[in-house]
């Protein structure tokens, strides 16, 4: 229980210069997110979910306030420094799942073990495994464009999850598919956060998907609107 | 590392545009390795000429001096009977030294009897004169059409002591034909009036406009006696086993003769033969002049390439940096595809290189290069070491020129380069 929250934010804003006018995307947000937690941010077009994702995955840097990763005072590290950090804890599913379309689904999954220091023997075996959970045994060497929209984001999934991060954060990853693949692509994310004991941070703009979660943040205007805690498994 | 696929992958992404990236690198390669191998074997038959053709042998010892005075004061640079058999016996004791002989330049006046103009002789041993010149029957592999254009002492014998052979030139301008006599005037070392009569063996061409109505050969044994220096030489001739020994021999020989007490200068034939030494600098700057360009154009291509390619990709290096590569990663992945593009484009160059080698060989072109009387063929050489270097160079200009474009693409916020349609 006394376990320290494995991101803290403290007081987060995030502002845009968009010429003469600044907008402030995320205005004063303060959430600490436990391990193993599958949490939703939810709100509306532009309530800046996906600027707050970028801030949990320490992609983007507050303009104001802290994010602290277990215990680390990102803020303070140099890039090389935070680039290696997040590359062994934090995996990312993207809405327009960013594979790489001149490698296969191996080879996508590699990438990041690769990039982590893997061997190239380790990572294939490492990736192959992951592919197989994900159920894509049968398109390992498949190139994206061969895949549908739901295979491909279970490779992106599987490519997440390959390093065994802390955390995955999912930005949209249901917003390209349909509905049937959106539920299929959050079940596994469940399944995958309940086996493994990852925390999953995934945003939506859609209520039908909020069904499975651990905790729900509704974001409004770049500020925290309501936070429901649903489950105590964190 | 998978990089390398990445790269490799990369590059067919646009086929077209790293296709005609790679055919402008192979072709620039081309154009450099055919020219360095034009030159290269311009190079080797100006050497094979310059050693023996123009009997320069690899090296030329002489008195200290005797380059610079030994025209106006004979007496004093002349080496003596002593020092020509003493310096001979020591150069020969040496490995790689095939021969040793003692030469003796003369001028003086030559008349038909009616008519008398100047000429320039070189006195040397028939015997030793056929041993230098061997190396020029065999140059250029032997091909029987690379006929030398100066064998001027091809008919000089040991028996016939009163031979001489002339320039086609200076025969003409006295209408002496084989066989005719002639006489030559000269001074003695000591500056007195001599003469001998001689028979005229055989016209050879000179190779050079300017010095075809002047050249004269004649047996060292009368050019010591025209001159009246029986024994001495103003200078002992080298030749090695081969051209590549000859600046260690020269740094060994200056030691040992200088140990030996004398006094000399050792010079190479590549600076006695001024011509060889003007076309390599001319050649050079020609070369300098053609990698300039296709360096220019495959740096420009590649940049240009490269920037498109990178805007494209620039989603995906959001990707690439969030899941944890580098900024460092990201610039080593697009500077090893321009590196890999230049590679491929340097083999594909050496493909065209050795295509359009053997098609030039065997289309047996000829042509009368400056300076020459005679047309030579035109040959092509693989000149390996300018080709690696011309790999190396073009790798590394291309890399550098991918190097900006991925650093600036490697350093834009992720969020921006994610954000990126
Ligand atoms: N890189 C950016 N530059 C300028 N404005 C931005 C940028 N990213 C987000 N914004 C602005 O911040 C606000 C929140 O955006 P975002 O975080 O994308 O919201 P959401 O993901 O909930 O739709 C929007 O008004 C958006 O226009
Ligand atoms: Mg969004």
């Amino acid at each position: 229980m006394a376990s320290p929250p494995l991101v803290q934010m403290r007081n987060v804003h995030r502002r845009f210069h968009l010429g003469e006018t600044i907008v402030e995307a995320v205005a004063g947000v303060s959430l600490d997110i436990h391990t193993g937690g599958f949490l939703a941010v939810w709100g509306p077009s532009g309530s800046g979910k996906s600027t707050l994702m970028n801030l949990i995955g320490l992609i983007d840097a507050p303009s104001e306030g802290e994010v602290w990763f277990e215990g680390v005072d990102t803020h303070r590290m140099a890039d090389n420094a935070l680039t290696d950090f997040r590359s062994h804890r934090v995996g990312f599913v993207f809405q327009n799942f960013n594979l790489i379309p001149v490698l296969s689904a191996r080879e996508n999954v590699m990438l990041p073990l690769q990039i982590a220091g893997l061997s190239p023997q380790k990572a294939s075996t490492q990736a192959t495994e992951m592919l197989v959970e994900v159920g894509l045994e049968r398109f390992l060497t498949s190139r994206p464009d061969q895949l549908s929209g739901g295979q491909r984001q279970r490779v992106a999934i599987a490519r997440a999850l390959a390093i065994q991060p802390k955390l995955v954060v999912a930005d949209e990853p249901t917003a390209n598919l349909d509905s049937e693949n959106s539920h299929m692509v959050v079940n596994m994310m469940r399944q995958m956060n309940r086996l493994h004991g990852v925390t999953f941070v995934f945003t939506t703009h859609d209520p039908r998907l909020l069904d499975n979660v651990d905790r729900k943040v509704l974001l409004h205007d770049g500020r925290v609107e309501q936070d429901e805690i649903l489950s105590c498994n964190s | 590392m998978q990089f390398l696929t990445l790269s490799l992958r990369g590059l067919l992404r646009n086929r077209r545009r790293s296709l005609a990236n790679l055919l402008a690198i192979a072709l620039g390669f081309a154009a450099i390795a055919l020219f360095a191998g034009y030159t290269h074997n311009i190079y080797r038959g100006l050497a094979n000429q310059a050693i023996h053709g123009e009997l320069l042998g690899h090296l030329t010892i002489a008195k200290r001096g005797m380059s610079r005075e030994g025209k106006l004061y004979p007496e004093r640079y002349l080496l003596s009977r002593e020092e020509v058999l003493r310096i001979t016996a020591l150069v020969k004791e040496e490995r790689h030294v095939a021969l040793v002989t003692p030469r003796l330049t003369l001028s003086g006046i030559v008349s038909n009897g009616r008519a008398s103009t100047i000429f320039v002789a070189e006195g040397v041993d028939p015997t030793a004169a056929k041993a230098l010149q061997a190396g020029l029957l065999v140059w250029d592999n032997g091909d029987p059409k690379n006929e030398p254009t100066m064998i001027g002492t091809q008919a000089l014998d040991a028996t016939k002591p009163d031979t001489i052979t002339l320039a086609q030139g200076l025969a003409e301008l006295l209408r002496l034909k084989q066989g005719d006599r002639a006489s030559l005037l000269s001074n003695t070392v000591s500056g007195q009036a001599n003469a001998v009569d001689v028979v005229v063996g055989d016209r050879f061409k000179s190779g050079s406009a300017a010095t075809d109505d002047l050249y004269a050969f004649m047996p060292l044994a009368l050019a010591r006696s025209l001159y009246d220096a029986e024994g001495r030489a103003d200078r002992l001739t080298v030749l090695l086993e081969g051209a590549d020994q000859t600046d260690a021999m020269r740094a060994d020989l200056v030691e040992k003769l200088k140990k030996a007490g004398y006094d000399l200068e050792i010079h190479t034939w590549k600076e006695l033969s001024e011509f060889y030494m003007q076309v390599r600098a001319m050649f050079n700057m020609i070369f300098g002049f053609i990698f300039g360009i296709v360096l220019v154009v495959v740096v420009m291509g590649i940049a240009n390439s490269m920037s498109m390619t990178v805007v494209e990709r620039t989603r995906e290096i959001g990707t690439l940096r969030a899941i944890g590569l580098r900024r460092s990663g990201v610039v080593r992945l697009f500077v090893g595809e321009a590196a890999l593009l230049t590679m491929l484009g340097c083999v594909t160059g050496l493909l065209i290189t050795v295509v359009v080698k053997y098609a030039i060989d065997a289309a047996d072109i000829s042509y009368v290069p400056p300076n020459q009387s005679g047309p030579v063929p035109l040959l092509v050489d693989l000149d390996v070491r300018h080709m690696l270097l011309t790999t190396l160079v073009m790798a590394s200009v291309g890399a550098l020129a991918a190097w900006l474009p991925a650093r600036r693409a490697a350093r834009q916020p992720i969020i921006d380069a994610l954000g990126h349609v």
